[in-house]
């Protein structure tokens, strides 16, 4: 019997399995592809065929305008800008959202006590919604009544209120604090699990090497953990580009489009202005720019040997 | 966010909940009153938005949508009621599609656009019954054509409102005003807003400059139309909404009169290009501003929240050109396709009747039918409205939001954006009325 076995493995033409038993495992995913394909892939496709349609202004037809739309795209400073303040917001809160992650990561990986506690409590603000967020901190920035403005005037450290959402230059900052705020939990408790899954035999061998904590820190953990930075990183970086609530209720774009995110603009472009074939248009140029960034990323998390 | 209008209206109207739950018992019958006619029979859909949280407007529209069919049995009556937030969408759905009800209520903003997209029917004001004189004039105008010279009316007003000026009277007398007399120029305002400043250290006007909110052109576009300046012609008597006039002196006197309270006197709060009506209702209420422009549920909510605040109201002040006020309110329309117009204008009728137009203009509005302006139950609501005569008096002053395809963007961004460029010292007053102006003609093309 043995012998029929292994003529079978040895030089035997393979039998081609059966057409139903090669058909089957396509049946099991197809309702889940058929789910993405409905919900997805035909909102997606139905988007770049509004994009070259405009509505007229005069009844509800659309007509169609070829690239008519996109060349509004890219003729509007206001599309630009906001472009620049999406970079900005992204960069900036991913960021600050790693290294604060990071350090509250390293924090509480440290702990010896209380660690279930204080990491409940760093959690706080990724379990409360967005809008309650923006709202305490609206209320907290506001430069006539706000906690932080008043505080600073109390203690004599200014004079005037710091008009930290009505300056050009500070709207947009103070709203990347607290998208940081809202979102470095996210990063902690990602890179807290990659922390904790650091070799310890890599530790102690750094530790017998008389490593200084920060070489220990900077040559073996970091490295070790290098794939869940990356991964965090991506997720960090697509959830803060697709951001909307944060600075639609905090200033609603104020002061003249500075706080401006392009999820904002296609917004308004869609359900202010009612120009769905424009709104379209600036989503499948949005698209193309994520697109090429995560072409980028799935390239370097291939190199770093994250993914296959 | 602190106590809004909203949430007054929500509680406030638990007041009158009691006794107007019963559906035209315990109202005194008013003059024109309704006669249901109980032969008409057939489908009837109507779609209507909710009027929450104003809670004692909510149990209006449940007395009258339980009352109409109860009086008319042989009408089959379908009912649908949404959220104010995604109705327009779901109305412009309906009519591309072809689903649209028989007979949908719109804001007054949104009618320009279903008439310009020819799916309304022309609405008789004869077989209503109700004369044109009843509604005012600028209420019609917003439910016509305005390439139309015949004036054909495609649907009637249910609501109209406008705003009025509120003031804190002690804080007009720290600052050695007399407390009972209002600015009665724009100028006077700013004036009175620097004195305000200068002596209690607080803001004089409340003023609301905020991006991408209905709130600033709605306190902004009075004083535009005061100086004589104008988005169209929509100061005329028949405005064609054709013509751009929004960089013309009276705009850029109006902003420079904004920009002379902001960047000059600095008298109204730091957080102006930052607030919205609520924002400025909190300052008011904690007496950190002591003007602001507003609806007669904010002064009422004003006086239940902080009763201490010595509370007055009145008409808008003037300018060298007029008084003016923002028109606001709701239509109803009758769809093109509907198959049952006879059971439409019944309701129409019973809608407008005056008890009943009074009662459904919630506590944020007032009756279209001026009939209704003398109706037992206006005269209730007028108990539990501060200053409700003084917005009355102030809807004759009023003037049309552009009436346009392109109004949405006109009114939320284009006017935010240009009054922010001249308070940031981003732009002179003519330069940003000029940028305004290419803005308009750019977005009446698309």
């Amino acid at each position: 019997m043995g012998a029929v076995r292994a003529a079978a493995y040895e030089g035997a033409t393979p039998r081609r399995p059966p057409l139903l038993s090669r058909v089957t495992p396509y049946l099991f995913v197809l309702p889940a592809v058929a789910l993405v394909a409905v919900v997805m892939a035909y909102p997606f496709l139905y988007s770049v065929y509004l994009s070259f349609f405009r509505n007229t202004s005069d009844s509800f037809r659309q007509t169609f305008t070829g690239l008519g739309n996109y060349q509004v795209v890219f003729t509007d400073p206001v599309f630009y800008l906001d472009v620049r303040n999406t970079l900005v917001w992204t960069v900036g809160s991913t960021a600050a959202g790693m290294l604060l992650g990071l350090a509250a990561a390293v924090a509480v990986n440290n702990l010896k006590v209380l660690r279930g506690p204080v990491r409940a409590a760093l959690l706080m603000p990724y379990v409360v919604g967005y809008v309650v967020a923006s709202y305490a901190w609206l209320w907290l920035y506001q430069s006539d009544y706000g906690l932080i403005d008043g505080e600073l005037i109390a203690w004599h450290l200014i004079k005037d209120p710091i008009l930290f959402l009505t300056s050009i230059n500070l709207a947009l900052p103070s709203l990347i604090l607290t998208n940081v705020w809202k979102t470095f939990p996210f990063a902690m408790l990602m890179l807290l699990a990659g922390l904790q899954n650091v070799p310890e035999q890599l530790l102690m061998a750094a530790r017998l090497d008389r490593a200084t904590a920060w070489r220990t820190f900077w040559e073996v953990t970091i490295p070790a953990i290098r794939p869940v930075l990356l991964v965090t990183m991506m997720l960090l970086t697509l959830q803060n580009f697709n951001s909307f609530t944060i600075p639609w209720v905090m200033t609603g774009g104020s002061p003249l489009h500075h706080s401006e995110v392009i999820t904002n603009y296609i917004y308004n472009q869609a359900f202010t202005d009612h120009k769905f074939g424009l709104a379209a248009a600036t989503s499948c140029v949005t698209s193309i720019l994520l697109m090429g960034f995560a072409v980028v990323y799935v390239r370097t998390l291939t190199r770093a040997g994250v993914s296959r | 966010m602190g106590l809004t209008r909203r949430s007054f209206i929500k509680a406030g109207g638990a007041a009158l909940i009691g006794a107007s739950a019963i559906p035209q018992r315990g109202w005194a019958a008013a003059a024109g009153e309704y006669a249901p006619n109980k032969t008409i029979s057939g489908d009837l859909g109507v779609w209507d938005w909710s009027a929450a949280p104003d809670n004692y407007g909510v149990a209006q529209q449940q007395a009258f949508y339980n009352w109409f069919p109860e009086q008319h049995p042989k009408i089959k009556f379908r009912m649908t009621m949404y959220g104010y937030t995604d109705y327009l969408p779901k109305l412009e759905i309906s009519f591309r599609g072809g689903g649209a009800p028989d007979i949908v209520r719109v804001a007054i903003a949104w009618s320009s656009e279903f008439i310009n997209a020819g799916v309304l029917r022309p609405i008789d004001l004869n077989q209503l019954g109700i004369p044109a004189t009843n509604f005012w004039p600028q209420a019609l105008q917003t439910n016509q054509n305005p390439s139309d010279p015949s004036g054909t009316l495609y649907g009637i007003p249910s609501n109209n409102e406008a705003m009025m000026l509120v003031w804190n009277k002690g804080m007009f007398r720290a600052a050695g005003l007399d407390p009972d007399k209002p600015p009665a120029t724009w100028d006077d305002l700013a004036s009175y807003s620097k004195r305000i400043k200068d002596k209690t250290g607080q803001a004089g006007f409340g003023m609301v400059a905020k991006l991408n909110n209905g709130n600033t052109p709605f306190r902004f576009a009075p004083a535009m139309w005061a100086y004589g300046g104008s988005i169209f012609d929509e100061l005329t008597a028949k405005p064609t909404w054709k013509e751009v006039r929004i960089d013309s002196p009276g705009t850029v006197a109006a902003l420079q009169l904004y920009d002379r309270m902001y960047n000059v006197d600095k008298s109204v709060q730091s957080s102006a290009l930052d607030s919205a009506q609520p924002d400025v209702a909190n300052l008011f209420l904690a007496e950190k501003a002591a003007m602001m422009i507003c609806h007669p549920s904010d002064a009422a909510l004003a006086h239940q929240t902080n009763p201490k605040i010595e509370l007055a109201a009145g008409l808008l002040p003037m300018g060298p050109a007029r008084r003016a006020v923002v028109f606001g309110g709701s239509n109803f329309h009758i769809n093109k396709n509907s198959t049952n117009v006879d059971a439409a204008y019944e309701f129409l009728r019973a809608y407008e009747s005056p008890n009943w137009n009074a009662r459904l203009a919630g506590l944020g509005s007032n009756p279209a039918n001026r009939a209704a302006n003398n109706a037992p139950a206006q005269i209730e609501r007028n108990k539990l409205l501060l200053f409700n005569d003084v917005t009355i008096e102030m809807v004759k002053y009023g003037v049309n939001v552009p009436l346009v395809s392109a109004g949405a963007h006109i009114w939320n961004e284009t006017i935010p954006t240009m009054l922010q460029k001249v308070l940031l010292k981003q732009a002179s007053p003519q330069e940003a009325a000029s940028a305004a102006a290419a803005d308009v003609k750019q977005s009446m093309k698309s």
